[in-house]
């Protein structure tokens, strides 16, 4: 599968081609969000409050007076902080257990599966309100809770689909050749399995940035003044009467990036599939 | 003192876990093999033959267990350590697997995949190992090898993948190739070709070599020696012309004639003659009695042959077969 081979089929692919579009969108409205926003962020104006879309205020303002689209421009950037990094402690560590629990089996594989059992048992909002109850609300602490709850989510996907390809025949050619578990585990397991892992990660993205909408939403997650979505939408909760945009702008962002995601997660899972890129 | 033989095996017993727990599933295989030496191991589906090789390896699959002994150059290998058997393996044994279709990794190229042995074994650079590697397809028959280095595995049809496999076991000049039904999953004429390749090889490089097939006509052309299995046993060995000539176990005997004869006599064809069959099946390995395995499908079958195994008849000085009849 050679590279130009494969950005070609990419372009090729509608709904790939329209999730990159959408993530791209988010991606750069949080670029931008660091340079320049219409207004400053903590700029509270009573006078200008619930003002509706107008030529100097797009998307209008809210119950403070702050520009909504500053607002959404600079919750993009929490979004895709609590994504990258959520996703990244779920896919470093998960994947890495995984692995050992398929290399190894035994009561090694056993210890770990059953720990991760045990940590399906609670529902993943409930662990995450608990950690930030314990260690106190904030975006650090949120971000260190949805990150926890994606360790046994990759580590059974990973142990799942390691153990698929250990069993095949060129895992054993490779051993009757002389490799060791780690060697085998490195070239020829994580290779395999990465196009899974990968559309796993951009659902786990999406699950990551709805959970830190959610967990904001209940005031455990990004506190005042950081901006993020959730928290608008929270605050946009007693005024749905008044000014039932304000929790709308925020919804469709959430929407575009999740959206944008899955888009992104399926159009991989087919591009990544060694049988499909056979057809030349 | 005598050297000790390249590869020895006595008494090699394999038990697999099954539902109905643990099978005997190789029950008492002793031979030994000579470097430059060619021995053919035959057998029905399920006789043990790929279990036997694949402890050969100490690959058994999870479960499985190996009791007995096996000596590589005099050195008992069957309580080696995995790091023991990663130093072995690729580098002075080889195995060749049945199905090359799914023996290549799809996502690397063929050349970093014939090129890793050696990498492994003898620490050569990747450019190092790619050169030689493309020296190696060469070899085996694949035209512009050096050209081809860069391509995957689903660019080449079977008969190639099956040469590239060739070529990764011979990569580290093993001193044994052990080969389980090389070329079961190719057409006839590719698996002449590959069987030809194999045995100039053998004869080129003086390695041992130990075919596994379920094909009378494969082993009668390539083999000195012909080990006949059943049911996890040996039931009989010799010379492969010598036992060919006269079969003395009858399972032997059931498996030649049952082989089509119309080549040899055009009447026979014209008359529409039935092939002989061997009744019945393998037996399960869980319901084998005290007696001979192959009693319930023996036609000369007698009270002894289901009471007790049969003893061990040494027909000639290299000839063997387990039998009451013969005794």
């Amino acid at each position: 599968m050679s590279p130009h081979n494969l950005a070609q089929r990419a372009l090729r692919h509608p709904s790939f081609v329209l999730g990159s579009v959408l993530l791209c969108l988010v991606a750069c409205a949080a670029l931008l969000s660091l340079v320049w926003t219409p207004y400053a962020l903590n700029d509270i104006e009573m006078a200008r409050k619930l003002l509706p879309p107008s030529g100097s205020h797009w998307l209008g303002t809210d119950a403070l007076g702050r520009d909504v689209v500053s607002l959404l421009l600079a919750g993009a950037r929490s979004s895709i902080l609590v994504g990258v990094v959520a996703v990244g402690i779920g896919l470093s560590i998960g994947v890495a257990l995984g692995l050992l629990a398929a290399a190894y089996k035994g009561w090694l594989e056993e210890a770990l599966m059953r720990l991760t059992d045990f940590s399906f048992a609670f529902p993943a909002i409930l662990v995450a309100i608990l950690i930030t109850a314990v260690l106190g609300p904030g975006m650090v602490n949120a971000i260190l809770a949805i990150g926890l709850f994606n360790i046994p989510v990759f580590a059974r996907i990973t142990r799942g689909s390691a153990q698929a390809i250990w069993a095949r025949d060129y895992v054993l050619a490779a051993r009757a050749c002389g490799k060791g578990r780690w060697r085998i585990t490195w070239d020829h397991v994580l290779p395999n399995i990465a196009a899974v892992l990968i559309v796993q990660a951009s659902t786990q993205f999406a699950l990551a940035i709805l959970a830190e909408a959610a967990l904001s939403y209940l005031g455990l997650g990004t506190q005042p003044p950081e901006p993020s979505w959730g928290r608008m939408l929270s605050e946009a909760q007693t005024l749905l009467f008044q000014a039932p945009r304000l929790a709308v702008f925020p919804g469709v962002a959430i929407a575009v990036a999740v959206l944008g995601l899955n888009l992104v997660g399926d159009g991989l899972r087919d591009l990544l599939d060694p049988k499909l890129s056979r057809q030349r | 003192m005598n050297k000790p033989p390249l590869l020895q095996l006595k008494d090699l017993h394999v038990q697999v876990r099954t539902a109905h727990g643990l099978v005997a599933a190789v029950r008492g295989v002793s031979f030994s093999l000579e470097r430059g030496e060619t021995v053919g191991l035959m057998g029905e589906s399920g006789c043990g033959k790929s279990l036997t090789a694949l402890a050969l390896m100490g690959l058994l699959p999870e479960g499985a267990q190996a009791r007995g002994s096996l000596q590589w150059q005099g050195e008992e290998c069957l309580t080696w350590s995995e790091e023991n058997w990663c130093k072995l393996r690729g580098n002075r044994w080889a195995m060749i697997f049945q199905e090359p279709m799914t023996a290549l990794n799809p996502l690397h190229t063929v050349g970093d995949q014939v090129a890793e042995p050696l990498r492994l074994h003898r620490g050569l650079s990747r450019k190092a190992a790619l050169s030689e590697a493309a020296d190696l397809l060469d070899r085996v028959g694949i035209a512009m090898a050096r050209q081809r280095l860069h391509d995957h595995p689903h660019q080449f049809s079977g008969g190639q993948r099956q040469r590239i496999m060739i070529a990764m076991a011979l990569s580290c000049n093993p001193d044994l190739l052990i080969a389980d039904e090389p070329t079961t999953a190719l057409d006839v004429t590719v698996a002449q070709r590959i069987l030809e390749l194999m045995q100039s090889l053998v004869q080129e490089r003086g390695m041992g070599l130990l075919l596994i097939s379920h094909d009378l006509g494969v082993l009668a052309r390539q083999v000195q020696q012909l080990k006949v299995m059943y049911a996890g046993q040996i039931v009989e060995q010799g010379p492969t012309e010598e036992v060919l000539k006269s079969p003395a176990h009858p399972y032997t005997r059931g498996l030649l004639a049952s082989r089509p004869q119309w080549l040899r006599s055009p009447q026979a064809a014209s008359q529409r003659m039935r092939l002989p069959t061997l009744p019945g099946q393998v037996p399960e390995l869980h319901q084998l009695g005290p007696g001979c395995a192959f009693a319930d499908r023996c036609s000369l079958v007698e009270d002894a042959c289901r009471t007790s195994a049969p003893p061990s008849i040494r027909l000639s000085p290299a000839r063997q077969a387990q039998c009451w009849r013969l005794s």
